[in-house]
């Protein structure tokens, strides 16, 4: 059925009709619409009108000395290169391997600060890139190198049967921007994970337990996503993972000091009962994961034992949460790996978000809030950093507490209720959609979300919630949306402004405000709000509806990756570097990255920023892209690409 | 020296290929890359830049058939590169120093073609849809070529498209309505790009 017909929707069909036919239906509605108006009509001849006058333009006559110029220039590079440009197969041998002739998929692995740190690729081990050996990459033809630290990199290849590799990778070397043609590929060392029911959409290890990860991908057969804990076999001797110690990689620049001490929180509500690494109250779900929900084949299923302490075993995945939406692109272990923390909310229902956390010993994820509009932003220093949508009027302020979004009480703190009844258990069968039932004690925003409600409006709030007790404690001084606080706990990154509800999809988005950063210690203190956003500066990059911000782990690099409109999937990537002591946006190097197409998700740490770029970039396919540098010193190299691969990205 | 004429032993299968690329190619990319940049000196440096790309990514086309658009794809990458190095250099500060150069008689005339209301408004829409915009009006793109061409889906591409206009229109109207208060006297709201 076909949309009704508005003056937007007309307006924006006029346009379209002039590059693909519309189907007749629509057709037909856009020319009732025109003929009863008349602006509709004149910004239709306007789109027209456009066009004839595009299309008039003088022709532009290329300069006499063009050819001796280009030519001028290939006679250099082919000097460089006699025998013709140097290049490797386009198509590479073990991954044409691994695919098994199904497309293949990559995926970013955000990895934990413990795989990080430098070592060598063994000799002999399986090369993804080349199909060969790669100890390290040859530039003997290439143009001059540019030595950088160590880091590792790595990424996930998977089958659409379900099957994984974990592929790792150092770069000590890249090329300069522009001859990366040049670049050998980057190879890496392949390790087989166990398969899932699904093909996931991004991985997340453990920063402790080197032997763990949590993958979300669609859940089989039904709407929404699920979310796996799996093991991680250990790395092939010898190979970067393997020579890893657990450690975060070092750093010449100094770590600063991590998290302000908070004013005295307002008295929590209803604190889990359960200490920071028990399992979950007695009272919480005790459904196991279902057999078609886990399984791994040809690994066995998992079913975690009435004890509560479950565990993947080294083929096996453990579902921790299934048909739901994740919210976000920052799911995430906490920084010691105890916990593992979310957003998300049922998939297919109009119910805003929760936030999730699960720990080792735990057969499902557990919901820390309950108000339907909370949303997992990140970890400092052992709390989790969460946005919430406080409900203003049209003039901007606060509506009444009591209403269906927890409003700040006087002393300054709120309430979030943990309530294990609220818990979306895992699909026990094929036709149960246990996430509206368990969520249906969900106060208001689900019934607010009338397509027919006025707009309503709300300012963001943001909160530190302990992950073992609930007790939340808000941040008066920020009047953030999802906030990213650096690791060394110096900058926080968010958007500011005013929140729309999204009928829709009950979610809260951006209506009208900026992206900013500020001092994490002046904010996370100030009295006020006003206080706080004194300490602001925007960032020169249009939010549009949805972002994903990362720190390195000294605050110095901040990576912005902004959807497209359309195209959510798709984005562009920008890396800024912060002025440390103004917390502006600084020209120094390396500010070597604005507005590259890329997917959604991508992993910045130190010295080094890995993105997938969308297929077709530079008269290729899909490919995994590191910018690395020391200093001024700054270039990139990248995996081949896929042939016929598709990247995908964080839901 | 022009090797095509000189007849170079050392002649490779990519030497030709980029040759003959350029002998069809070369005018509208050319013309693709100065409406991108609104620079024709630049687009000169750029078009050279995209042939050389092409010369050393030659076997990365896998169908000659598609040779255009691959080219098409390689010249917005660049154009991109350009307009994201500006973006940079537009952090600094000004210091006060300029080039010193004084715009050649070329440079005057086409810049005359690029002043045009149309064309500053073209300048004013973001580069990703007034690539879509120009490769589809003036460089007759068919839509899985501009997919190829922008590094997107056909969906997306077209999306970019509708985007385009739409973003064209409203610079349009705003550019002609500046010149209306213009011509009244009032102050023109002159915006600059963001």
């Amino acid at each position: 059925m076909s949309d009704p017909m508005t003056h937007e929707r007309a307006g924006r069909l006029a346009a379209v009709r002039l590059d693909q036919p519309l189907p007749p239906i629509d057709e037909a509605a856009l020319a009732d619409h025109l003929e009863g108006c008349a602006d509709c009509r004149a910004l239709a001849a306007a789109y027209e009108a456009d066009r004839v006058a595009l299309r008039a333009l003088p022709p532009i006559e290329p300069p006499r000395d063009l050819w001796a110029r280009t030519s001028a220039a290939l006679e250099l590079e082919h000097a460089r290169h006699p025998s013709g440009p140097n290049r490797l197969p386009r198509r590479w041998g073990p991954v044409a391997v691994l695919s098994g002739g199904v497309a293949l998929v990559l995926v970013i692995a955000i990895v934990g600060p413990g795989l990080l740190a430098g070592s060598t690729v063994t000799p002999g081990s399986v090369a993804v890139a080349s199909g060969q050996p790669q100890p390290q990459a040859s530039f003997a033809a290439a143009a001059t190198p540019i030595t950088v630290a160590t880091s590792e990199v790595t990424w996930v290849v998977t089958k659409a049967s379900g099957g994984l590799s974990l592929v790792t990778a150092d770069v000590n070397k890249v090329c300069p921007t522009g001859a990366e043609p040049d670049c050998p590929p980057l190879a890496g060392v392949a390790r087989s994970l166990a398969s899932l029911p699904t093909v996931p959409s991004s991985l997340v290890l453990s920063p402790s337990n080197a032997g763990q990860a949590v993958a979300i991908g669609p859940t089989p057969n039904k709407s929404g996503t699920t979310l796996f804990v799996m093991a991680v076999p250990a790395a092939p001797a010898g190979s970067p993972a393997a020579s890893t110690p657990p450690s975060v990689a070092p750093s010449s620049a100094p770590v600063r000091s991590s998290v302000p001490s908070l004013p005295p929180s307002a008295p929590a509500i209803t604190p889990r009962p359960t200490g920071s690494t028990a399992p979950p109250p007695p009272t919480a779900p005790t459904v196991t994961p279902s057999p078609s929900a886990v399984s791994a084949s040809p690994s066995p299923v998992l079913s975690p034992p009435a004890s509560g302490t479950p565990a993947p075993t080294a083929a096996a995945t453990l579902a921790i949460l299934s048909n739901v939406t994740l919210v976000g692109d920052q799911a995430a272990y906490s920084p010691d790996g105890q916990w593992f923390a979310f957003s998300a909310r049922p998939a297919g229902t109009t119910t805003g978000p929760d936030v999730y956390v699960w720990q080792s010993g735990w057969p499902l994820a557990q919901p820390i809030t309950t108000d339907h509009g909370s949303v997992f932003s990140g970890w400092v220093a052992g709390q989790i950093l969460v946005s919430r949508a406080i409900r203003v009027d049209a003039e901007g302020n606060p509506l009444p507490s009591g209403s269906d979004v927890p409003s700040a009480n006087p002393s300054g703190g709120t309430t979030v209720t943990p309530s294990p009844s609220a818990t979306v258990v895992p699909d026990p069968s094929p036709t149960s959609s246990a996430p509206d039932a368990a969520l249906s004690n969900a106060s208001g925003l689900a019934a607010a979300a009338s397509p027919s409600a006025p707009v309503q409006l709300a300012r963001p709030a943001a909160f530190l919630v302990d992950p073992a007790s609930g007790i939340a404690t808000r941040i008066a001084g920020l009047d953030g949306w999802r906030p990213v606080v650096d690791p060394s706990g110096t900058w926080v990154a968010y958007w500011s402004g005013t929140l729309r509800l999204d009928p829709a999809s009950g979610m809260w988005l951006p209506l009208k405000g900026d992206l900013e950063v500020a001092s994490w210690p002046l904010v996370s203190t100030a009295p006020d709000s006003a206080t706080g956003a004194a300490a602001a500066h925007p960032l020169p990059l249009d939010a549009g509806t949805d972002w994903d911000l990362r720190w390195d782990r000294t605050g110095e690099h901040l990576g912005v990756w902004i959807a497209d409109t359309d195209n959510p999937g798709l984005g562009s990537l920008s890396l800024l570097t912060i002025d440390q002591a103004s917390g502006q946006t600084s020209s120094a190097p390396p500010a070597l990255l604005l507005d590259t197409p890329a997917l959604r998700g991508f992993a910045l740490r130190d010295g080094q920023l890995v993105w997938a770029t969308p297929p077709g970039q530079d008269g290729t396919g899909s490919r995994l892209s590191v910018l690395a540098w020391t200093g001024a010193n700054a270039g990139k190299t990248s995996v081949q690409p896929l042939d016929n691969g598709a990247l995908i990205v964080v839901p | 020296m022009d090797r095509a004429l000189t007849g170079s032993p050392a002649r490779t299968a990519a030497d030709v290929f980029v040759e003959e690329l350029f002998q069809k190619h070369h005018g509208e990319i050319y013309a693709y890359l100065v409406r991108m940049l609104r620079d024709p000196e630049l687009a000169a440096d750029l078009t050279q830049d995209a042939f050389i790309k092409a010369y050393r990514a030659h076997d990365t086309l896998e169908d000659p058939a598609h040779a255009r658009a691959w080219l098409y794809q390689i010249a917005h990458r660049v154009a991109l590169d350009e307009i994201r190095r500006r973006k940079i250099v537009r952090f600094l500060p000004w210091t006060g120093e300029s080039h010193g150069t004084a715009p050649s008689a070329e440079h005057l005339a086409l810049e005359g073609r690029l002043s045009s209301d149309l064309q500053r408004a073209l300048a004013r829409i973001p580069e990703r849809q007034r690539a879509a915009l120009l490769l589809a009006e003036l460089h007759d793109l068919t839509g899985l070529e501009l997919a190829s061409a922008l590094g997107v889906s056909h969906v997306a591409a077209r999306a970019l498209l509708t985007r385009a206009r739409d973003s064209l229109r409203r610079e349009l109207t705003a550019e002609r309505d500046a010149e209306a208060a213009a011509e009244l006297g009032s102050p023109a709201d002159r915006r600059t790009p963001r």
